[in-house]
């Protein structure tokens, strides 16, 4: 059984942040992949991808990160990282280079301003 | 403490499928507990047993899909720091981790690729990193270290 989760909140209509947490190894990013990419997928749509109660990150969770990413960037949109004070997340990040091509903030606000810019 | 003996090693046997990936996880926090390892050098090890699992599975082909896959731990504080092994023995196909070049960081994200990032990782979050070949065996041994004090 997983101990992952996704949940989503909308700011607006086009802008929604989508809350992931727990353990994202290869069951639980199994277990969010559909809903991930459900979530994110609409034309224009900013998103803020929330990952400040992330335990575990697995490059299979990095992968889907970044396909859900280019998948949104061509549909016109934008989508965001957000990782607060999370520091095993925002190294591995870092240590893959993700943070480099996905914007990655430390607060709401500034993961909020960017997205929507 | 400086001085204290090689604890006895644990080993487990899994076969490589995403359940026993989760499997092994519990295995290795719990024999970890056991031998006060601290709990970021657990997390460390964790995501590079969970990557180097990952590879057998994806890229190891049906000898490793087929065959048990041995995982061993072993905690050492008798040397000038703490250390801990994991050893991970599969039949899959051979491989050297020098040969492996890590991609260039794409420029876009338009030009990002997926994959070589579980080794990168590893490398990332292991203190070392080896690997042989032991006759039909793939051999990674992933260690970590922490100071006594800890």
């Amino acid at each position: 059984m997983s101990s992952a989760s996704i949940e989503h909140e909308d700011h607006s209509d086009v802008c929604r942040s989508i809350r992931l947490s727990g353990r994202l190894d290869m069951i639980g990013t199994e277990a969010i992949t559909m809903k991930f990419a459900s979530l994110s997928a609409a034309k224009g749509r900013r998103v803020i991808v929330d990952l400040r109660e992330v335990t575990f990150l697995a490059s299979v969770a990095i992968r889907e990160i970044i396909n859900n990413a280019k998948a949104v960037a061509r549909r016109g949109g934008r989508l965001v990282l957000l990782v607060g004070d999370n520091d095993l997340v925002a190294k591995t990040l870092e240590t893959t280079g993700v943070g480099t091509i996905v914007p990655m903030f430390a607060t709401e606000r500034e993961a909020l301003e960017a997205a929507v810019a | 403490m400086l001085g204290e003996p090689v604890l006895p090693a644990a080993s487990f046997t899994i076969q490589a499928n995403a359940v026993d990936v989760g499997r092994s996880s519990v295995w290795l926090a719990s024999e970890c507990v056991e031998r006060d390892v601290p709990p970021d050098q657990i997390l460390r090890l964790d995501l590079c047993l969970n990557e180097a699992l990952a590879n057998v599975i994806n890229h190891g082909g049906p000898g490793a899909l087929s065959c048990p896959v041995l995982l061993r731990l072993c905690v050492d504080r008798s040397g000038k720091h703490n250390s801990a092994v994991l050893s991970i023995t599969d039949y899959g196909t051979s491989f050297d981790l020098d040969d492996y070049v890590p991609r260039p960081t794409p420029g876009s994200l338009l030009d990002a690729q997926p994959g070589g990032l579980g080794l990168k990782m590893m490398r990332t979050f292991s203190d070392d990193l080896d690997y042989c070949r032991v006759e039909d065996r793939n051999e990674l041994r992933i260690t970590v270290h922490w100071p006594h004090n800890v």
